[in-house]
């Protein structure tokens, strides 16, 4: 007999042969809605210091690589296979080899679930926790964590590696001293540094430090009778000025400080630079940075997603095995050090992909039901939470949306979800989304 | 027995009409009950079964715009199993949103709810989808409410008007949503909203297709201001110190000669006033030296260079696959309508319908700015209308009026043009309806489909889109205009006219249009009235009552300078000019005619490369990296202390630190230092003792003024 | 004559007549749920239909109703009787819940056995021989069953990705052909239960399947889909070989008995008769005012019933084609 459990517990044909759930006084929703609310009781502890985003940029496909789904038919299932992993009936896309040795260390959520299907507002979704609305533009995680966090050092708050997306505005409303630093060049170039970091020829810190001082003078007399002033100077100028200031900060983003057998582990080649972005980021959070995104472009395979797994005969660098490489490497690096602890490593994407593949031989945006991956930073490993249907198409048991997946996020960066920001007119906002539930399961 | 009979007869006759006659006044309507009723409950929502994919396998068209394909879903689809006829509450259509069966969309309605009586009743009567009545209008009250306190609630309605002249109250069908949640709080049940903050705020009201903003206004100040002794040189300032007065924000004073100077000098030539020009507008003691100056400024060639400049942003030119002749002779051709004071219908007029070898016919490029004739119809929806019609591509635009018929049918009128190197008609053009699988059919959007054998459909487009009567072409480009000048757009974002965002000053921007539409639709008529109204000469010092307000022009808008302005602006500062690609060195840059022309520092300045539309700045021109160039980069500093240069010369000619300093004040900020910021400087120098340090300083000052925000930003 | 006896003969007529046309027009608001399926009982004396109202027998061809019944399962999709003319299947079920096949013995039409146990309605069934039969649901499975052991299931074929609305059963007796809403249309190895192919030229949901009769060359099977088109395939060797498009949508279909004509019955409640070789529409005629959702031609006649909405059940009269030889009983 093939019953499908619906309601976590109860058979659910069962109950509607009783006359339905109604008979027993509480409707399903309501039935959902109290084993949910049984779940979040236990308050978590927040352990991360840090936080590592891994943005695969265009929307990845779950079923290439968290959620395969080697059992259904060839559409949906693609033209890759999967592989099993250290963890007993968990499954991962067979490119991710490394990663499934390391899958006792990570959490991943397959029920994600979001109604918005295109780039930017997928975007938005996934890295505010909040829906983009007309009125307001939502900061991201690292900015409300730069905002949130004491400064502690020069190095930017909240950095990008090597651009930070188009897609939505870093900080949205909070001071600009919050939005992204974007490194910029790429990272697996051998030349690779972070631009005009170094003093222009006859220049010195003294110098520097005058010119930001006569800013400052000309800035207050200008704004002096100007009722909405702001009463700090130039917080891009100061950090700009704080950074060049301080070697040991500056030589954060060399690369080359790093011996050749790290390097190539983390990957000196594909997914858009995943691997070495992966290792600038363990040096910045290592040095204290609360929030780096590494972003790897190339995502949104509408078409050939067998280029995802090689791109010609005996390609090593397409994305997935790139993916592959930087992230078990971040993993594994950070727990060898002993940060992995206290930093959070996220893997995601603004929405998953079709589960059948299309007539391009690839698949289209698909934010129905999509994968989030999740380690360090106090995440309990080794555990799938939630799950999508048969098919890939939609959850299957605890659909998580972004808001919720946002109010965890910030929980575990020890950031309460219900505390306030504030924006430029002085209006309350919510860290985390109203009635945004956090996944308990994640917390260790 | 006869008698009996025709007796039993009439009776039965006439039970059984008293009994139809009943039924028919509670018969429910499909397409005015029923229809309102899944919209309210969000059913055929975007993010529900109105998605162009439908959920679950059950479609429905987006909040009720087709009710017929509606009908055949919900009865006839599927063999008829969403409903059953028989046993009206075992109908899944009822049992999945009672959550009887398990339903993605959770418990939409509870079974006792008059969504669900309503919804049976409907299946046991037959599952009808004859309708009674047709519905003409939604009368939605109040339009605009001001009350003098916040938290007070205010009543909202909803009445229907039918064909057959009957009304009714669909209140409790229309959804009410707050544009901003912290500023006005909205109950549905009892459909009342209470204002949270002061200020003006919208709610959308939407029933059915009908979506209508209501305005809600609490003024700022705690009585009423008076505003009648503010001078008024327009129109313009009427109606804005109107909205003031509703709005009780009292505004700041008009600037002073030397912000104006330099605030029009960058508004309609994009270049600073030349010190010596400073200086003598600043000892002229004529009354009316500012118009004069707007006159002067308005026939200049920087003003012509400047506006071709806007022009070519608008139209975002750049060369088609690389190719720089095409770019150059579209952009000779704007050059030469913005000389002329080109009427802008015709301009217009000539670029819809233009063909010919784009190297010699300039605006033949028109049709190359973009990919394929859908995104050509999204950009020239976007450009002439004001009006995103690009949501209209999947499903009906959820906000505003057009429809996906409105969307493809303009997107065909463009398939009929063959967008390569030389334009030309292609008659055989099409772009397949994703509806119908079929080729759309040619729709001059929001009015009616063109006839199958019409051959000039981009004529029929451009005489419609340019008519004296059409709603949207005069005022898309007055909304821009006001924006350049003024900071904001009356209706922001400025390609986003639709009737749930209204202007802020819907009476301006009419006569706006109107004015412009009188006057030949000429560009330089319409700067020329801002330019000279009050509003445009306020103080960007905002007042403690008014510092808040960032759209009704209480004060004037701080706005950071567009790349080109800036670089050039620096370059005149330092007297050295900046090199772009292959370009003759001392070319401008707000002359350039390629966006990708090589230039770090433009690239630094974060330029736009007419990719999409210009006007958006959500993303910051700014930030950190900027920061580390100026510090550590060529931009400035290549240029600060080169030989040639403004500071050169002037130590060249022996001026003395403080006679230097004062020289770049008029160089770049356009007026003199006040005597307190000469004395801040005086203080500074006096610690110095060798030239040499002083040499230094005099850098660091002139770096520092390049930096500040007075000078990056016009205000 | 007196003058009650002149009111009462004025006033009888109209009065019968102001009275029936009142009664009836309220009568005529409350309709019937539309007929889902239509198959000729194996003598062709008597057609069966079902709908949400149950099981009806009409005699042939009067359509007269003879017996109605309600069935054990509701919101009934189909109807065929097994290859021995003993057993009758009919499948439907709860909606988005539950499915399931009643059977009755022919021609006592009382019900022996019901099968099940589907997540969905039963959209289609198909007899293997006399004692196994196969149900299509719309929760995208095909079960296999044997009348014997009805509540051993003996297989269970998955692969569709949406509710499969239709099976045909080649004449080997060991191939199958399905199509539904994701617009493919598989064969199948009943034997081993594999999939051999999926063939996916449909651009919408298919809603029928029929064999054409017929000796000689590969078997040849149509498929009616929602994108208006009939196609012929040779599902044998996976080939569609051609294709008809009409101008709406075909819910239905059913091939004479000598392969030489199908008829389709169509969303716009008519039918059309497709010929097959030439790929064109031969007749457009009326059916059901409303949508016409099953069609069944006699075995021997040129007339067709055609079932559809608010439970109309009407009989058609086709011309006769090609070299056929009918002749009206």
């Amino acid at each position: 007999m093939n019953h499908l459990k619906r309601c976590v517990g109860v058979v659910r044909r069962d109950v509607l042969r009783i006359g339905g759930l109604s008979a027993l006084g509480i409707g399903l929703g309501d039935f959902f809605r109290l084993r949910r609310a049984a779940a979040a009781e236990t308050s978590p502890v927040a352990k991360a210091k840090s936080c590592i985003l891994i943005w695969l940029d265009g929307g990845p496909s779950h079923l290439e690589t968290f959620d395969p789904k080697p059992d259904a038919p060839r559409e949906v299932r693609g033209p890759l296979d999967s592989i099993a992993t250290g963890i007993a009936g968990v499954r991962l896309g067979e490119c991710l080899q490394r990663t499934a040795t390391i899958m006792d260390k990570m959490a991943i959520v397959r029920s994600m679930t979001s109604p918005l299907g295109e780039h930017n507002f997928g975007t938005h979704y996934l890295m505010t926790g909040y829906k983009p609305s007309p009125a307001l533009e939502y900061p991201t995680f690292g900015a409300t964590l730069a905002h949130e966090r004491e400064r502690t050092g020069v190095l930017p708050p909240h950095v990008a590696v090597p651009e930070f997306s188009r897609n939505v505005s870093g900080n949205g409303f909070l001071p600009r001293g919050t939005e992204p630093f974007s490194v910029g060049g790429n990272p697996e170039r051998p030349d690779f540094k972070v631009r005009d970091l170094d003093f222009y020829r006859g220049l010195d810190l003294d110098r520097l430090d005058r010119r930001r001082r006569i800013v400052n003078a000309l800035d207050a007399f200008a704004r002096s009778r100007d009722a909405s002033a702001l009463s700090q100077s130039d917080p891009d100028l100061e950090q700009a000025y704080d950074l060049i200031a301080s070697p040991s900060a500056k030589a954060a983003f060399d690369l080359s400080d790093e011996p050749a057998s790290v390097r190539n582990r983390y990957g000196r080649s594909g997914g858009n630079g995943i691997g070495q972005s992966c290792l600038l980021a363990r040096r910045l959070v290592e040095r204290g940075v609360p929030f780096v995104t590494v972003n790897s472009a190339g995502w949104d395979t509408h078409q050939n997603i067998i280029q995802l797994k090689q791109r010609y005969a005996g390609d090593r660098n397409a994305h997935l095995p790139s993916l592959d490489r930087a992230y078990s490497a971040l993993i594994q690096d950070l727990d060898e050090r002993g940060l992995l602890g206290e930093t959070l490593v996220v893997v995601m994407g603004e929405f998953g992909r079709t589960p059948k593949i299309n007539s391009g031989g690839g698949r289209d945006h698909w934010p129905n039901v999509f994968s989030v991956a999740l380690a360090g930073g106090g995440v309990k490993g080794g555990q799938i939470i939630g799950s999508s249907d048969p098919l890939g198409e939609l959850p299957h048991d605890q659909p998580v949306t972004p808001s919720d997946l946002a109010a965890t996020i910030y929980t575990l960066l020890g950031i309460d979800p219900s505390h306030e920001l504030h924006t430029g007119d002085g209006r309350p906002v919510r860290v985390a989304a109203d009635g945004a539930r956090i996944v308990a399961q994640l917390f260790g | 027995m006869k008698t009996l009979l025709s007796a039993l007869a009439l009776v039965v006759g006439f039970a059984a009409a008293g009994v139809a006659e009943e039924a028919s006044s509670r018969r429910v309507d499909f397409r005015n009950d029923l229809i309102p009723m899944f919209t309210k409950n969000g059913c055929n929502a975007g993010a529900c079964h109105g998605a162009a994919i439908g959920r679950g396998g059950f479609k429905l068209s987006l909040y009720g715009g087709d009710p017929a394909s509606d009908y055949e879903a919900i009865v006839r689809q599927r063999q008829g199993r969403r409903i059953h006829l028989l046993d009206p509450a075992g109908s899944l259509i009822y049992r999945k949103p009672a959550e009887y069966v398990q339903h993605g969309g959770g418990a939409v309605f509870e079974d006792q709810s008059e969504s669900a009586r309503l919804l049976l009743r409907w299946i046991e009567q037959g599952a009808s989808p004859v309708s009674r009545r047709e519905l003409v209008d939604v009368a939605i009250t109040p339009a605009k409410h001001v009350s003098r306190s916040l938290d007070e609630p205010i009543a909202l309605r909803a009445v229907a008007h039918y064909a057959d002249g009957s009304t009714r109250d669909v209140t409790r069908w229309t959804i009410f949503k707050a544009e901003d949640a912290s500023a006005v709080a909205v109950d549905p049940a009892s459909a009342t909203t209470r204002v949270l903050r002061p200020g003006r705020h919208i709610v959308i009201a939407r029933y059915l297709n009908t979506v209508v903003p209501i305005e809600l206004v609490v003024p700022l100040a705690e009585s009423t201001i008076d505003l009648a002794d503010e001078a008024q040189s327009n129109f313009i300032d009427q109606r804005v110190l109107e909205s003031l007065a509703a709005l009780g924000l009292s505004p700041s004073p008009v600037c002073d000669d030397a912000t104006y100077l330099r605030r029009v000098s960058l508004d309609l030539t994009g270049r600073l006033p030349s010190p010596q020009q400073v200086r003598d507008f600043l000892d002229d003691d004529r009354a009316d030296k500012r118009r004069v100056l707007v006159d002067r400024l308005l026939e200049g060639e920087a003003f012509q260079q400047y506006w071709t400049l806007q022009l070519a942003k608008l139209l975002r030119i750049s060369p088609p696959q690389g190719d720089q002749q095409a770019a150059q002779a579209y952009h000779r051709w704007v050059a030469d309508q913005v000389k002329r004071d080109a009427s802008y219908r015709q301009l217009a007029r000539t670029l819809i319908l233009a063909s010919g070898d784009t190297h010699v016919v300039g605006p033949a490029n028109f049709y190359r700015t973009t990919t394929g004739p859908r995104e050509q119809a999204e950009f020239v929806s976007e450009l002439f209308m004001g009006s995103r019609l690009r949501c209209a591509n999947c499903h009906n635009h959820p906000l505003d009026r057009w429809t996906q018929d409105d969307y493809h049918g303009l997107a065909a009128v463009f398939a009929k043009v063959e967008q390569g190197e030389t334009v030309r008609p292609k008659p055989d053009g099409q772009t397949i309806h994703p509806r119908t699988l079929e080729p759309a059919a040619e729709r001059i959007p929001g009015e009616f489909f063109l006839a199958d054998s019409a051959t000039d459909g981009r004529q029929q487009f451009a005489d419609w889109l340019t008519d004296p009567a059409n709603p949207y072409f005069a005022k898309a480009i007055v909304n821009r205009l006001w924006q350049r000048m003024m900071g904001r757009g009356l209706v922001e974002p400025v390609d986003d006219f639709r009737d749930t965002n209204p202007a802020t000053h819907p009476v301006l921007l009419d006569q706006l249009a109107e004015d412009f539409i009188q006057h030949g639709y000429r560009l330089r008529r319409t700067l020329r009235l801002i330019a000279n109204s009050t509003t445009y000469a306020r103080s960007a010092n905002a007042t403690a009552e008014n510092k808040d307000d960032d759209r009704f022009y209480s004060h004037a808008l701080r706005r950071p300078l567009e790349a080109e302005v800036l670089a050039d602006a620096i370059s005149d500062v330092l007297g050295v000019a900046d090199r772009y690609g292959d370009q003759p060195v001392g070319t401008r840059a707000v002359t350039l005619v390629s966006p990708a022309t090589a230039s770090p520092a433009l690239d630094i300045l974060g330029r736009c490369d007419r990719s999409g539309a210009c006007e958006s700045s959500s993303r910051s021109a700014g930030g950190l990296p900027q920061k580390l160039h100026l510090f550590n980069g060529d931009l400035l500093n290549a240029r600060i202390a080169a030989e040639g240069g403004r500071l050169e010369r002037l130590r060249l000619e022996g001026k003395r630190s403080m006679e230097v300093i004062q020289a770049f004040y008029l160089a770049a900020l356009s007026r003199p230092p006040t005597n307190r910021e000469r004395e801040h400087w005086q203080t500074q120098l006096n610690g110095l003792g060798s030239h040499h340090a002083r040499q230094a300083f005099l850098e660091d000052f002139v770096w520092g003024l390049l930096t500040c925000e007075e000078f990056v930003t016009n205000h | 004559m007196q003058r009650h006896e002149v009111c009462s003969r004025y006033l009888f007529a109209p009065s019968i007549v102001l009275g029936l046309t009142v009664a009836l027009s309220v009568a005529a608001t409350a309709t019937e749920p539309p007929i889902t399926a239509v198959t000729f009982t194996p003598d062709g004396q008597a057609v069966v239909a079902v709908s949400q109202a149950g099981m009806q027998v009409c005699s042939w061809p009067d359509l007269k109703r003879q017996r109605t019944s309600k069935a054990s399962v509701p919101n009934l999709h189909c109807a065929a009787f097994s290859p021995d003319g003993q057993h009758l299947a009919i499948g439907g079920g709860y909606p988005a819940e539950d499915g399931s096949v009643e059977l009755r013995s022919w021609p006592a039409g009382t019900p022996t056995a019901k099968l099940g146990d589907h997540d969905d309605s039963v959209r289609a069934v198909v007899w293997l021989d006399s004692s196994r039969l196969l149900s299509a649901s719309a929760d995208r499975q095909i079960r296999l069953w044997d009348m014997k052991t009805p509540r051993e299931l003996v297989r269970v074929l998955q692969s569709h990705s949406r509710s499969v609305d239709a099976l045909c059963l080649l004449e080997d007796g060991k191939t199958l052909v399905s199509a539904g809403v994701d617009q493919s249309v598989r064969v199948w190895d009943l034997e081993t239960g594999a999939l051999v192919r999926s063939m996916n030229q449909h651009t919408q949901g298919v809603h029928d399947l029929a064999l054409r009769p017929g000796e000689g060359g590969l078997p040849m099977v149509a498929s009616a889909a929602g994108d208006r088109t009939i196609r012929f395939w040779q599902p044998t060797i996976g080939r569609m070989v051609r294709y008809v498009r009409l101008d709406a949508m075909p819910m239905d279909i059913a091939w004479r008995s000598d392969g030489s004509q199908i008829v389709a019955a169509c969303a716009d409640g008519r039918i059309r008769v497709v010929d097959p070789e030439e790929v064109k529409v031969t007749e457009t005629l009326d059916a059901i005012d409303g949508w016409a959702y099953a069609v069944a031609v006699h075995p021997h006649q040129n007339r067709v019933v055609v079932g559809g909405s608010d439970g109309q059940l009407k009989k058609v009269t086709i011309r006769s084609a090609g070299n056929a030889d009918i002749s009206v009983r």
